[in-house]
């Protein structure tokens, strides 16, 4: 059985409808990349998944439970981490606060002080900064912060807005090897990149939204090879 | 200079009401960007529950020693608890259904707010001043020539201590993490797990509970309230929050010290200063919103939308 199941899901913001019957599921244990342009409706399936924006109708379940009548905050307890699209730090808490706040569902505070030093050893430039105000911190390292700050709810599925969004080439390179070890250390990911090449070369599955629907599905090697995707999102 | 330190001494005890009630505005403006019109009536609501507290203990004049303690403690506690009751109330019955309606309509329901309870007041204990018990002896301490009395001592201290105790809370409890993280961002707030709508009602709750202490002190103060009370000191508690930094909590502190300082120097030094002091504090108020809109310890921030 999926872990994560959409069924038919649309969403409006106002009138405007952004998704239209979008069906995914993501496994236990995969990485799934959804790609596609500007407006296609990438972070309008996250915002639904998190209960962000409710969606006007569909299912979405996760582990097997409803997740349409659940709060933000009800929806993260159930294992869902979320690093939104614009990393949305907290600019004036310190690093440490931002990462304790990631933990905030979290009952045991030496599970939480454990998770953070496992953050910490993922991402060692957030060690040299604890103190200093995420305001401060660059792009780069916001981007660090959000992920790692996604992590400290020890989520069984993790979803990443454009992580790779503002990175040097190298930092990319970086945030992507992580992704992977997140992946491997046993969290389900799903992924949102414009940097479609990278994140379907990283991916299990992936899928293609195009205005608010999905219009192509399958293995991220076979996405990879297709003749439509290669023309339209990896510039070949 | 004797006439000067002692109108510092009223200007502080006075701006430590106007700074306990300015929290109240700060502190609910920083996570619902609302400027709540009815705190300032909650805050006679304060002086109302310390004066039938104080009935309900039986108290009638002037208390020393342990007696004078208890009968304090009990009372702003209860004062405090009453109030951040109505405080939450007020939030879920009027405020939470206008969360995402354009800002003015929770204004003008706060404005409406306002109206409620000064006629609900005004029903309960009647159009005119009410007196307050003298339950605090009148001498204090003098120094060199500067007198403060029980009341302004009482009055600093308990303000100093409660903005202490909050500002410990906010830095360092998880729920005054959660605070300042739903002030900050709301939608990355609710991402980390927390419930906005718990947090949201936990600030009413502290805001107002402040109100409410304060409410008590400026009854035992003034030896009187009135139910239209709120309306003028909420104004004042009002522009000492835009004066320190609207969402500052510190500066809502140096708000209200700030205008109890204008304020009792001003009615010393101006002729005919006592009708003049509002007129004083209320330039104050425009002057800091033509010169630095953000406050003295406000960051210019901008706009969320």
């Amino acid at each position: 059985m999926a872990l994560l199941e959409l069924h038919n899901v649309d969403a409006f913001y106002g009138r405007i409808r952004a998704l239209r019957d979008v069906s995914l599921h993501v496994n236990e244990g995969e990485i799934v990349a959804l790609i596609g342009a500007n407006g296609a409706g990438k972070t309008t399936t996250l915002r639904a998944i998190s209960g962000l924006l409710q969606p006007g109708s569909g299912s979405i379940r996760f582990a097997g439970e409803d997740l349409r009548r659940c709060t933000p905050d009800a929806i993260v307890r159930r294992g869902i981490g979320h690093a939104p699209e614009g990393r949305r730090v907290f600019a004036r808490m310190s690093v440490r606060e931002n990462l304790e706040l990631g933990a905030y569902t979290r009952r045991s505070k030496a599970d939480s002080a454990r998770d953070m030093a496992g953050v910490l050893e993922t991402f060692p430039r957030l060690r040299e900064r604890l103190g200093q105000k995420a305001g401060t911190l660059s792009g780069g390292e916001q981007q660090m912060l959000a992920i790692g700050r996604a992590l400290m709810s020890r989520p069984r599925l993790l979803m990443l807005d454009e992580p790779s969004l503002g990175l040097s080439p190298i930092l990319v390179q970086t945030i992507f090897g992580i992704i992977g070890e997140i992946n491997a250390a046993g969290t389900t990911v799903l992924l949102i990149e414009q940097n479609a090449r990278q994140a379907l070369a990283l991916a299990t599955r992936g899928y293609v939204l195009e205005v608010g629907r999905v219009a192509q599905e399958d293995t991220a090697s076979r996405l990879l090879a297709s003749e439509t995707v290669r023309a339209a999102y990896l510039g070949a | 200079m004797d006439v000067f330190l002692q109108q510092v001494v009223n200007g502080l005890s006075l701006g430590a009401i106007y700074a306990l009630i300015a929290l109240g505005y700060t502190m609910v403006y920083g996570v619902v960007e609302l400027i709540n019109f009815a705190h300032g009536d909650v805050y006679t609501l304060g002086s109302f529950f310390s004066l039938a507290i104080l009935a309900a203990l039986g108290v009638s004049g002037e208390l020393h020693g342990a007696a004078l303690l208890g009968v304090v403690v009990v009372t702003v506690l209860a004062a405090m608890l009453l109030c951040g009751i109505v405080g939450v109330l007020i939030e879920r019955l009027a405020y939470r259904r206008l969360r995402n309606a354009p800002r003015l309509a929770p204004l003008i329901t706060a404005i409406g707010m306002s109206f409620i309870l000064e006629n609900v007041m005004q029903l309960w204990r009647g159009p005119s001043p009410v007196p307050f018990p003298p339950v605090i002896p009148n001498p204090g301490v003098t120094l060199g020539g500067v007198t403060v009395t029980t009341k302004e001592g009482l009055a600093i201290v308990l303000a100093l201590g409660l903005m202490v105790a909050l500002q410990l809370f906010i830095a360092n409890s998880k729920l005054g993490k959660a605070m300042r993280a739903t002030a900050q961002d709301r939608e990355a707030a609710q991402l980390m797990g927390i419930n906005v709508n718990t947090t949201i009602a936990a600030t009413f709750l502290i805001g107002s509970a402040l109100a409410g202490a304060a409410g008590f002190v400026s009854g035992v103060y003034y030896g009187t309230t009135w139910f239209f009370n709120g309306f003028q000191a909420g104004l004042k508690a009002f522009t000492a929050a835009v004066l320190g930094g609207i969402g500052n909590i510190a500066g809502a502190m140096l708000g209200g010290f700030s205008i109890g300082l204008i304020e009792a120097i001003a009615t010393q030094y101006i002729p005919a200063g006592a009708q003049w002091s509002n007129v004083v504090v209320f330039s104050v108020l425009v002057l800091v919103l033509i010169f630095r809109p953000s406050g003295l310890l406000g960051e210019a921030l901008p706009d969320k939308v």
